[in-house]
């Protein structure tokens, strides 16, 4: 049932990312893209916060550095830009490793205001050095040409194939032996360690995926913009996106930030063409997240999931 | 009127009820010593007496009066003191300050003068931190620190745990002063009948309900010991 | 070249002042509310525009009372805050839960400060004692530096007083050892926690208002001082006062000297001093 389940996730996912990637004008496009990005972020918090137990401010050091990594790695060489969208994550994943090594140290909300504290200095170091972009930023030029292709119908394709694909891993993940340690260890890290878990070990492992899949996340939308600064990329609005989405949806569980997302995007563009300012915007969903943190601490999702469930007597997930 | 009524109070943590319908009275001037098994639920009981844990039902009265439930400070105001198992003072705080900190509730007779003259090894020691202090010092402390309170019940929780048997004699001696002086006790002691000794009665605890009580003068160490194991349903 | 040296020095010591006096706010609120308070760097932002207003509408009024005037704004802002927000999520088990609610006011704040007082940098000119500096053996120590060193002093000292000496004090570190029995002893636990929050609001206002004099501010700026906080707190360690003026100290001096030689930097030699006495406690193992 369940595998059955996942085939056809996957099936439908890449008919629907083909096929939206054709019908869809490139405007539509670019905001679809940015939905998918959203949604591959937030699952990445929640994978990290929900399910994993560690908060971090800090995810938009790996979102910012996918973005540029991309752009440095393309614009300085003759490795087709399209490889490089697969490499940037695995080097982000590596430079994660030694990272998370030291953070670790750190413990609960230090380790949250310290991840930040990473992400504040790698925006200062691209900020400073004109051969990392400096203030300018960095014009997306592969191998020191222009683009010649808009990219976004494949980067749509792209980024929403591979949307569908991590939601797949994580549910084949969540089920294995290792992802229910993953669990244990979030509800009970003591007994779990008691039990032979190797609570570093496990906690390294999900702090890695974390930052590969934000700086697949970041590399996906740099191409769409062609543009890349440090003000940009590393600024907090992206980690405070990911973070509301989840808090809002339902940590912990794989729908809510789907939902999180959903609703993120339609309150934002129903504010805009409404004619509200940014500002604005930020102090609903700021509003939004602590009414829900302070009312279903366990975000929308459960509650809608429990009332289904009392209703029909079915368990959905 | 009883002093302290508890009426049918149920308690549980998560899924494990640890307290199931329990109720008993103490008079004015009177001391209890409560006695049964780990896990009976006497920690409990104290716990939602001095409002530390909200009880799932039942209802706690202090002269006919209902107490606020899972307020301790409502329970301190109506005269409730706890010695907690362990001490549990306050390391930053000198002796005197944690003398100091339990005035907060109540006035009466236990001024800090009382208070040292009850325990005078606590006014040499007054500028110091409790980590400083001796086990049955901490004990002693504690109990100070519960009665500047001025409790009308002053609940005692392994009151003798881990002290010496010659500590132990000393502070059943102070509380047979606090017993002089009017104020209602509830002594709970791993040693049953060095607690009973001091008490006109004794009630036994077995899986959250009291399930034996007596007169201490004629209570029969047979009977309690099955009360105490479970044996008396 | 000593006398340069010097200059830096002191300039370095009373930046540091500041940020131990930011530092302290947050210490505070995690050592006895047990919350990490993020929008700790909004109220540093909120103070330095309250003075700014105040300076506006009365441009006569002494420095004395604009401080008056921008710490008894942020108190009343934290207490409130802590009263109807945090208070509710501090119930939660999860500790995670407040950090999260004060993100969220975070985020609130910076952007209604940003609605109502536009997104600009703005200074704070309070006239003359900008200018005025003292000469001692050729050097030249600016006043406001005096002042606001002096300040920082004089709140590091207050705090202690009132955390050692009084009533107050005393029912705050019974709480912050045991918050269960000093809630048991008759302790108005959300009292305490309500004043704490204002204190704390309260010391990041001065801060933030003379910052402002330093330099300009923007409603964004909260969220670099609110990481200055943090560090001057980690490095500090919780509970030590002298420890977090100290830690200010070495971050003022750290901004001060690298800006000297490298100009456009911002907090960059900051973050990494930090994160740099960090690697050296996890691998001395002297963290965690």
């Amino acid at each position: 049932m369940d595998r059955h389940m996942n085939l056809i996730l996957l099936a439908g996912g890449f008919a629907a990312a083909l096929a939206g990637a054709f019908v869809f004008e490139p405007g539509m496009l670019f905001l679809l893209t940015e939905v998918m990005v959203v949604l591959i972020l937030a699952q990445m918090w929640n994978l990290l916060a929900g399910f994993g137990g560690q908060v971090s401010l800090g995810q938009q050091a790996f979102f910012g550095l996918g973005g540029y990594l991309l752009f440095l790695g393309a614009n300085s060489t003759q490795i087709p830009l399209w490889v490089w969208l697969g490499v940037t994550p695995l080097i982000v994943g590596l430079l994660a490793v030694p990272l998370g090594l030291v953070v670790f140290h750190l413990k609960n909300a230090y380790f949250a205001v310290g991840m930040w504290v990473v992400a504040e200095i790698l925006a200062a170091v691209f900020m400073r050095f004109d051969f990392l972009g400096g203030s300018a930023g960095i014009v997306l030029r592969p191998g020191g040409a222009s683009m010649t292709m808009n990219p976004e119908r494949l980067v749509f394709f792209i980024a929403a194939f591979g949307f569908v694909a991590i939601i797949v891993a994580l549910r084949l993940f969540l089920k294995s032996t290792t992802g229910l340690a993953l669990l244990g260890m979030r509800d009970s890290p003591d007994a779990a360690s008691a039990c032979g878990v190797d609570v570093r070990r496990m906690h390294l492992m999900v702090f890695v995926i974390a930052a590969m899949g934000c700086a697949a996340g970041g590399s996906l939308y740099y191409i769409t913009t062609l543009y890349i600064s440090a003000a940009d990329a590393f600024q907090m609005n992206w980690l405070i996106v990911m973070m509301f989405v989840s808090i809002i949806g339902g940590l912990g569980t794989l729908t809510g930030p789907i939902i999180g997302t959903l609703l993120f995007i339609m309150i934002r563009e129903a504010m805009t063409s409404a004619g509200f300012s940014g500002g604005t915007y930020w102090i609903v969903m700021g509003a939004l997240a602590v009414v829900v943190l302070l009312l279903a601490p366990r975000g929308l999702w459960p509650l809608i999931r429990d009332f289904h469930f009392r209703k029909t007597g079915r368990v959905t997930r | 009127m009883k002093l302290l009524e508890i009426d049918n109070i149920a308690a549980s943590y998560g899924e494990l009820r640890a307290l199931d319908g329990l109720s008993f009275s103490i008079d004015d001037h009177e001391t209890l010593a409560l006695v049964g098994a780990n896990g009976a639920g006497k920690t409990t009981l104290l716990r939602v007496l001095c409002g530390l844990m909200t009880p799932t039902r039942g209802e706690i009265r202090i002269d006919g009066v209902a107490l606020a439930p899972g307020d301790p400070r409502a329970a301190a105001n109506a005269g409730l003191a706890l010695v907690p198992e362990g001490r549990l003072l306050f390391d930053s705080l000198s002796i005197e300050e944690n003398l100091l900190i339990g005035q907060s509730a109540r006035t009466g007779i236990w001024s800090l003068d009382a208070i040292y003259e009850l325990f005078p090894i606590l006014r040499d020691k007054r500028r110091l931190s409790p980590a400083a202090l001796s086990g049955g010092q901490q004990q002693m402390a504690a109990i100070g620190r519960a009665l500047a309170a001025n409790p009308r019940v002053l609940l005692c929780d392994e009151i003798s745990l881990g002290l010496s048997p010659l500590i132990t004699g000393e502070v059943y001696a102070a509380l047979e002063r606090v017993q002089a002086e009017g104020t209602a006790l509830v002594v709970v002691d791993q040693d049953v009948t060095r607690a009973a000794r001091i008490a006109d009665r004794v009630a036994c605890m077995f899986q959250g309900r009291v399930t034996f009580e007596a007169e201490a003068a004629t209570a029969n160490a047979a009977t309690l010991k099955d009360a105490y194991f479970g044996l008396t349903a | 070249m000593i006398q340069t040296t010097i200059e830096l020095l002191f300039q370095g010591i009373t930046l540091g002042g500041l940020y131990g006096v930011i530092g302290a706010g947050l210490a505070l609120t995690f050592g006895i509310l047990r919350v990490v308070n993020l929008s700790h760097g909004e109220m540093i932002t909120i103070g330095a525009f309250v003075a700014v207003g105040l300076v506006t509408v009365m441009p006569a009024l002494p420095i004395a009372l604009v401080l008056v005037g921008a710490f008894a704004a942020c108190a009343l802002i934290g207490g409130l805050l802590q009263a109807a927000f945090v208070e509710r999520a501090m119930a939660f088990r999860d500790p995670m839960v407040p950090m999260l609610v004060t993100f969220g006011i975070a985020v609130i704040l910076r952007n209604l400060l940003v609605e109502t007082a536009g997104a600009d940098l703005r200074g704070l000119d309070v006239g003359g004692i900008a200018q005025r500096s003292f000469q001692i053996g050729g050097m030249s120590f600016g006043a406001l530096p005096l002042v606001t060193l002096v300040l920082a002093v004089a709140v590091f000292v207050g705090l202690s007083l009132l955390i050692r000496r009084t009533a107050f004090g005393r029912e705050v570190r019974a709480l912050s050892d045991r918050p269960e029995i000093a809630a048991l002893m008759g302790v108005r636990v959300k009292h305490v926690y309500v004043k704490v929050a204002a204190l704390a609001a309260g010391f990041a206002a001065l801060a933030g208002v003379l910052l402002a004099m330093r330099a300009s501010v923007s409603p964004y700026s909260g969220v670099s001082y609110l990481l200055v906080a943090f560090e001057v707190v980690v490095l500090g360690g919780l509970g030590s006062t002298r420890g977090a003026f100290a830690a200010g100290v070495l971050l003022g001096v750290v901004q001060i000297v690298s800006s000297r030689f490298d100009s456009n930097a911002g907090l960059l030699y900051v973050h990494l001093t930090f994160f740099a006495i960090l690697i050296v406690r996890a691998i001395s193992g002297r963290l965690s």
